[in-house]
């Protein structure tokens, strides 16, 4: 069995290296004498195609980006001194009762929490 | 451009807006105080925190725009439904929010996220006396 596998190994492994030399002699080939020769690409075209087209995509992506953020124009920029009157969204204080729920507070509250009354949450600067 | 100190109408809704959306998913109450906070910041919220109505079940977002400090405060009752980790986490998207400077964007965002942390399924049995 081996004796006959042998040389048919043998066989399609010489072809293929033939095939590949081959073919490697052809891809080293260079241009035909026959062909006529094209003059060189000026290298301000060249430096439009591969410069010029991936900078301008850039600088279109980034202007459909930001263009949202422009139109809406959030007229309030963090770190400018808010000089206007605070603004309260939601529950806000009640003056009358905070005395109450604030003693309601301190009995709920218990052992647990930083502050010793029980509150959580987190903070930070930007 | 305006002077850059007020919000505009639209603005105000889309916190309101956020605020009652963050109130039904939770069933917390939710509060947003956007102004000049006396320092420390953190003392000042949690007193802002104590005068509200109900401060066990509230939630306090508080934003001094021009300190550039966030705070958010939660109530004993609200603080078992809406953990210190979550709220680290919020705080950290906001402040990446007001650092592009989006504070409306931030302040939506971040309430929206308060609401989802907290909420939590309607107990049947436990919640009665």
């Amino acid at each position: 069995m081996i004796g006959r596998a042998l040389p048919r190994v043998l066989v399609v492994g010489s072809l293929a290296t033939v095939g590949a030399v081959g073919s490697a002699g052809v891809a080293l080939a260079g241009t035909p004498d026959t062909w006529t020769k094209e003059t060189p690409m000026p290298m301000l075209e060249v430096l439009g195609i591969y410069a010029g087209i991936p900078i301008g995509l850039f600088a279109l992506i980034t202007l459909l980006v930001l263009t949202p953020s422009l139109i809406r124009g959030s007229r309030v920029q963090p770190g400018v001194s808010w000089s206007g009157q605070p603004e309260w969204f939601g529950d806000r204080p009640d003056a009358e009762q905070s005395a109450e729920a604030d003693r309601t507070e301190q009995s709920t509250g218990g052992p647990e929490g930083t502050t010793g009354t029980g509150r959580g949450g987190a903070g930070g600067q930007w | 451009m305006a002077s850059g100190d007020t919000l505009s109408a639209r603005e105000r809704a889309d916190i309101e807006r956020a605020v009652r959306i963050a109130e039904q998913l939770s069933g917390l109450s939710f509060s947003v105080y956007v102004g000049p906070a006396e320092a420390p910041a953190r003392a000042y919220a949690e007193g802002l925190h104590a005068e509200l109505v109900a401060p066990a079940r509230s939630v306090l977002v508080m934003v001094d725009p021009g300190q550039r400090q966030l705070e958010i405060v939660t109530g004993t009752e609200a603080r078992r439904f809406l953990h210190d980790t979550d709220c680290q986490l919020v705080v950290l998207a906001m402040r990446s929010a007001f650092a592009d400077g989006d504070l409306v964007g931030g302040l939506v965002s971040g309430v929206q996220q308060l609401g989802d942390h907290a909420r939590h399924p309607r107990t049947v049995h436990t919640d009665e006396p």
